[in-house]
């Protein structure tokens, strides 16, 4: 799960892939625009056959935060 | 010819387009579409519906991403004569109820996603008398309510207020009249063939979105289709193949930044993947677009019509007509639109022009005389007629996804707290910074020990109750204090 979205960030953003750890976070760190994070959120539900609610949206803070958060979507 | 009025604007395009598709959006998985004819029913039974709850005339907030209902709403009321609020969806709820008082609203029109501001509407503003829920009440109020609806709005008179963030903390109520939005909406024949395909993904409380997306496409017989979410901006477009959308340059950017990532593919091939194929014009707007984006967009085969405007001119002021584009003006003025310049200060006069801020004579008179609105932007207009944009002289930060923000409204919260001595914002690489020097004092005596934690705290507690835009990702700590002017207050640059 970590490689794939890590993946998906590098397209989004300049970064090298080393600085996307789990502990990164999307705005302050990896520098994502907020239209960049909501973009590849709606990427993220295609790739992890998800459905995202946009409200719960905003408590993704880090890298961790995304992979938490699929990973509970996915159980359902 | 320019209409004077939405609802003689909406009539024009019922003749000429009738049952063609007006909208179409999705329903679960579903494309639905309803016509010309079906916005102009369901808007007349809006309106018979207010005669009826004796609210003609009143003013009736609208709060909720864009859909169907939102913009039969929004045509039922200003159709009747009455006064349209449309309230920004991210708004923190008690910042929310705080306009429905401020703006005399009677009526609320909800959707689910802000039950919370009923709630609220119910608990702390009393004048607020009818509260309707777009997806549960609306459609079987309209259905008790059929028939049609005559009504004439004097051109002039007051159609819609827009909030928009001042300079002072303060958000200010932009007075619109019908003749300002339907005249901005038709007064340029920007030669865009009926039956255009357009998706709309801006927010609708703002004014670019309601007067380009919906009041100039409906105009033009366009075929508008609704994207459900920001983040399925892309999926949408694969999916409704528009030929035309209007953005921000914050999301220009970020499709542009996409399209790089697979350098292989031959570029119009790319687009064709990316975009649905059939796009051909971007219209930009709301911030500064770098014009290098004119060029790459092209390479692709997509004209990017760079404009310029503000909610209190409804919003156009000036766009690059496409097939005259200049990339690094914001383009030529409306027709009916004139500029002069004063002290570097671009001041406009149009058709456009609103009436004033609501219940704000101060600010108003600040903003225009004698018909003539101080934008606050510095800049010039060459030979050929094109605006150039050079800098601001208001105290505004906007970010590149058009949000107007102000620094005070967030140094005045931030402030608060007492560990907080001094403080600036400002925007830094296109988030908003706030650089701060601590009250070490008061740290001392308060046993704080770690105060670049604490100021984060404070920081986060601050982002929670904002929206998304509004948040502060960047926090700078100083070690002196800022420079200061004469009269003591902190030097800005």
């Amino acid at each position: 799960m970590f490689e794939k979205l890590r993946e998906i960030i590098c397209e989004y953003v300049e970064v090298p892939e080393e600085a996307v750890t789990e502990d990164a976070r999307f705005i302050e760190d990896l520098g994502f625009t907020s239209f960049d994070f909501m973009s590849m959120v709606g990427e993220l539900e295609d790739t992890f056959d998800i459905e995202v609610n946009e409200q719960e949206v905003v408590h993704i803070k880090t890298v961790r935060d995304a992979i938490q958060y699929i990973e509970k979507l996915q159980e359902k | 010819m320019a209409a004077q009025t939405i609802r003689e604007l909406l009539l024009d395009s019922v003749k000429a387009y009738g049952d063609g598709d007006a909208f179409r959006y999705k329903v679960k998985k579903e494309i639905e579409s309803k016509s010309y004819s079906d916005l102009k029913k369901d808007s007349e039974r809006f309106s018979r519906l207010l005669e009826k709850k004796g609210l003609l005339g009143k003013h009736i907030a609208l709060i909720g991403s864009t859909s169907y209902a939102w913009i039969l709403s929004y045509f039922g009321i200003v159709d009747s004569g009455s006064v349209a609020v449309p309230l920004d969806a991210s708004l923190p709820c008690e910042a929310a109820a705080e306009l429905l008082r401020r703006a005399d609203v009677s009526a609320l029109v909800y959707s689910d996603l802000r039950k919370d501001l009923a709630e609220a509407a119910k608990a702390s503003c009393p004048n607020v008398t009818t509260i309707i829920s777009m997806e549960e009440e609306l459609f079987p109020l309209l259905a008790e309510n059929e028939g049609s609806f005559q009504a004439e709005p004097d051109p002039d008179s007051l159609c819609t207020i827009m909030f928009t963030s001042g300079t002072t903390g303060k958000s200010k109520g932009v007075m619109l009249t019908h003749r300002n939005l339907a005249d901005n909406a038709t007064c340029l024949d920007l030669k865009i063939p009926p039956r255009t395909v357009t998706l709309t993904v801006l927010p609708i409380h703002h004014a670019y979105c309601l007067t380009m997306d919906i009041l100039k496409a409906l105009s033009l017989g366009a075929i508008i289709c609704i994207n459900d979410s920001i983040m399925r901006v892309v999926k949408n477009m694969k999916l409704f193949k528009p030929e035309m959308t209007l953005m921000v340059p914050m999301m220009i950017e970020t499709v542009y930044n996409k399209l790089q990532d697979t350098p292989l593919i031959p570029k119009k091939l790319l687009a064709k993947e990316v975009f649905g194929g059939k796009l051909k014009t971007i219209c930009s707007g709301g911030a500064y677009l770098n014009p290098e984006m004119v060029d790459k967009f092209e390479e692709y085969g997509i004209k990017i019509l760079q404009g310029y405007g503000m909610t209190e001119c409804s919003p156009v002021i000036s766009i690059n007509p496409p097939w005259a584009i200049n990339k690094n003006s914001v383009g030529k003025l409306l027709p009916g639109c004139k500029a002069q310049i004063v002290e570097e200060e671009i001041w406009v006069k149009s058709p456009s022009v609103m009436m004033g801020y609501y219940k704000m004579p101060e600010e108003t008179k600040e903003t225009l005389e004698d018909g003539w609105l101080k934008t606050g932007d510095l800049g010039y207009v060459d030979d050929e007629g094109y605006l150039y944009i050079t800098g601001r002289k208001k105290n505004l930060i906007i970010l590149k996804n058009g949000e107007n923000v102000s620094p005070e409204e967030i140094e005045n919260e931030l402030s608060k707290d007492r560990l907080v001595k001094e403080i600036l914002v400002r925007e830094a690489d296109g988030v908003i910074q706030a650089e701060i020097f601590p009250d070490e004092e008061y740290a001392h005596r308060k046993k704080i020990k770690d105060i670049p934690a604490r100021l984060q705290e404070i920081v986060e507690e601050f982002n929670s109750t904002v929206p998304f835009a509004k948040q502060v990702h960047d926090l700078k700590i100083r070690e002196t204090e800022f420079d200061k002017t004469t009269s003591k207050k902190i030097k800005r640059y």
